[in-house]
């Protein structure tokens, strides 16, 4: 029978069941794990736990010990090993809480971890699911490899199960979307997070490592694909599943290099009119040690490289145009190209939207003229995440000639924009992947970017008081501030001819009008975690952590009578 | 011009093309070799650039952290 804890709060039921299916696990790892639950100053939570009929005999005894100990920590034991869905379900059906809180049995969680989460909830009474950061510990109790992760970002949880540890969700969603799926065994809490963020009315991201996942060599964060292979499959399949459910018109396969990165490759059911816009003064440059007409050569690549079939070319020349810049461009575009003559003084913007005007296609995609295109399904890919509703527009990957990152997708400090990994080899992965995994940013560039025609329009288009600088960002931003997600795809990649010697050459005064119109939304990049920012402050954060652990430590509790 | 000289003419032309092309490529693949190695001076010097500001904040923190060590203790 279960006794209450002298301290737990009146009311019947907790705030957080914590779901903790437990088999086999090495007695102080077990220990540890049921002291850091014990430990959270939130104490408004119980445990869950499963022992999945564990054969050592140390694990029933500390989970008895520990349920004799303190009220809140409930034990089942299920007579026959289930394997961990089964016993994350018969955690869930025993869960009371408003709030399950998932946590494995030889991982440990921050003493402020479920304290930060009800703090994040109770500002937030909408949540339906909660992630943190986390890092990975070891048997000694080293810390290392801390992720510090970007708010919600729904692309980035299709490639890459990124919320992970700690993570807790409305207890009420879990049972509306059935639990654990027994057949994804191994992925069953991605899953499960996909599940809930579909149906979720908002999902919070609290940035700070109030998890601690033990690196065993039997685990995933110790052993990688060879602890658990199967694991990664079934990853496969629930991103598979959350995609027919979600209308995501692709098919997922698994990274050739990381087991925890999958791609999505377009299998578009539609493929509709696509206008690409490309605005040109015709100039001239050297592409690899050739003198060639950018635009021309632009044009060649798409027209050679497209595995796309409806698709437009409008180019937009100055006026008076050469014609045999236009003589060229007709040889090598055929029927697909359309000239427009732009009449008045240079603004790139009034350029790109007078294209945008005279084009036709349901999607129109921005393409400077110094692009070469290096996937063939580029336009699949792009039409993919565009077609989504919910996603205001959609850039590439982008390389110099010689291979280095140019782009992958822009984020903000002190509200400028800038680009990440500029100049890094081609082949470099980012901070967890960050260049290999779709992801959301709050813009993309205009050198290649995707958006549906009807939210151009809705957006007034490109904005003409900016005639060099920023058009783009500002794009992004106002489809970010009407509620659409800006993608990052990394599969998506193109060669940029932008000279990479190129010094900055932004005016203060398109710098101030950025800032004065975007600074509430850009000055905190919610896709660039607080810790990572550079050159911030953290003094007082950091005296803030060492002057925490002063306060007086929980005590082991005298045993409930 | 003759034929036959017009034809080695031809060929020449052919065969310098074809040279070209075949440097060219080289070129290209040393650039895309070059690049990847200053992708990598960047990568280094970018974790430099981290790590020195870290050893920069720690020792600002030096002394905070010398308080709450002798309070501790």
């Amino acid at each position: 029978m279960l006794r209450a804890h002298p301290k737990t709060p009146a009311h019947a039921t907790p705030r957080f069941s914590i779901l903790t299916p437990v088999h086999e696990t090495p007695a102080e790892v077990l220990e540890a794990m049921l002291a850091s639950v014990r430990a959270q100053r939130c104490r408004d939570w119980e445990l869950c736990a499963v022992d999945d009929a564990s054969a050592q005999p140390h694990v029933g005894e500390i989970l008895e010990r520990a349920q004799r100990a303190d009220g809140r920590i409930r034990v089942l034991r299920r007579e026959s090993n289930g394997g961990i869905v089964a016993a994350s379900n018969d955690a869930l059906a025993m869960a009371r809480g408003e709030f399950v809180a998932l946590l494995d049995h030889d991982d440990e969680l921050h003493p402020a971890a479920l304290a930060a989460v009800e703090k994040a909830t109770a500002a937030n009474p909408e949540a339906d699911y909660v992630y943190t950061d986390e890092d990975k510990i070891d048997l000694a109790g080293r810390h290392s490899g801390p992720f510090f992760k970007p708010d919600w970002s729904p692309e980035r949880l299709r490639t890459q199960m990124y919320t992970c540890h700690l993570s807790v969700l409305r207890r009420s969603l879990v049972e509306q979307v059935g639990g654990f799926d027994p057949e994804l065994e191994g992925s069953q809490d991605w899953d499960l997070v996909l599940k809930v963020s579909e149906r979720a009315r908002a999902v919070i991201h609290v940035p700070r490592v109030l998890y601690h996942w033990r690196t065993l060599a039997s685990s995933a964060a110790g052993g990688g694909e060879a602890a658990k292979p199967w694991a990664f499959e079934a990853g496969r399949r629930a991103v598979q599943a959350h995609c027919e459910r979600t209308g995501v018109q692709a098919r997922v396969e698994r990274d050739e290099a990381d087991p925890g990165v999958y791609h999505l490759a377009p299998q578009l059911r539609e493929r509709p009119p696509v206008s690409i816009v490309i605005p040109t003064a015709g100039a001239r440059r050297e592409v690899r040690f050739e003198q060639v007409v950018l635009v021309t050569h632009c044009v060649r690549s798409i027209v050679e490289s497209s595995s796309y079939d409806d698709y437009e070319i409008v180019v937009v020349v100055d006026a008076p145009s050469d014609p045999a810049l236009l003589g060229e461009l007709r040889e090598v575009g055929g029927e697909r190209l359309r000239a427009v003559e732009y009449e008045r003084p240079f603004n790139f913007s009034a350029k790109v939207n007078l294209g945008v005007a005279r084009s036709e296609g349901e999607h129109v995609l921005l393409l400077n003229d110094d692009i070469e295109v290096a996937t063939p399904d580029w336009i699949e890919r792009l039409v993919m995440y565009s077609s989504l509703q919910e996603v205001g527009a959609v850039g590439g990957r982008l390389l110099w000639q010689d291979g280095r990152l140019q782009h992958a997708g822009v984020h903000f400090e002190g509200g400028l924009p800038g680009h990440p990994y500029r100049g890094f080899s081609g082949e470099y992965r980012g901070y967890s992947n960050n260049v290999r995994v779709a992801r959301n940013c709050l813009a993309v560039t205009a050198a290649c970017l995707m958006t549906r025609r009807g939210l151009f329009d809705e957006l007034g288009g490109l904005t003409e008081e900016l005639p060099v600088n920023y058009n783009d960002i500002d794009y992004c931003l106002k489809a970010y501030a009407s509620g659409r997600r800006i993608v990052y795809d990394p599969d998506t990649v193109m060669f940029h001819f932008e000279s990479s010697s190129r010094s900055s050459e932004v005016e203060e005064e398109e710098k101030k009008w950025l800032r004065d119109r975007w600074l509430p939304v850009t000055a905190t990049d919610p896709y660039s975690n607080p810790n990572l920012r550079r050159g911030e402050p953290r003094l007082a954060a950091m005296l803030a952590t060492a002057l925490r652990g002063l306060r007086p430590r929980p005590r082991a509790r005298p045993e409930a009578s | 011009m003759s034929e036959w000289v017009r034809s080695e003419l031809e060929g020449e032309l052919a065969r310098s093309r074809a040279e070209v092309e075949r440097l060219r490529g080289l070129l290209v693949e040393q650039e895309a070799e070059l690049g990847r190695a200053r992708g990598r001076v960047e990568e280094l010097e970018d974790r430099i650039n981290r790590m020195l500001g870290m050893a920069v904040r720690l020792r600002r923190l030096g002394p905070a952290l010398r308080r709450v060590r002798r309070l501790r203790a």
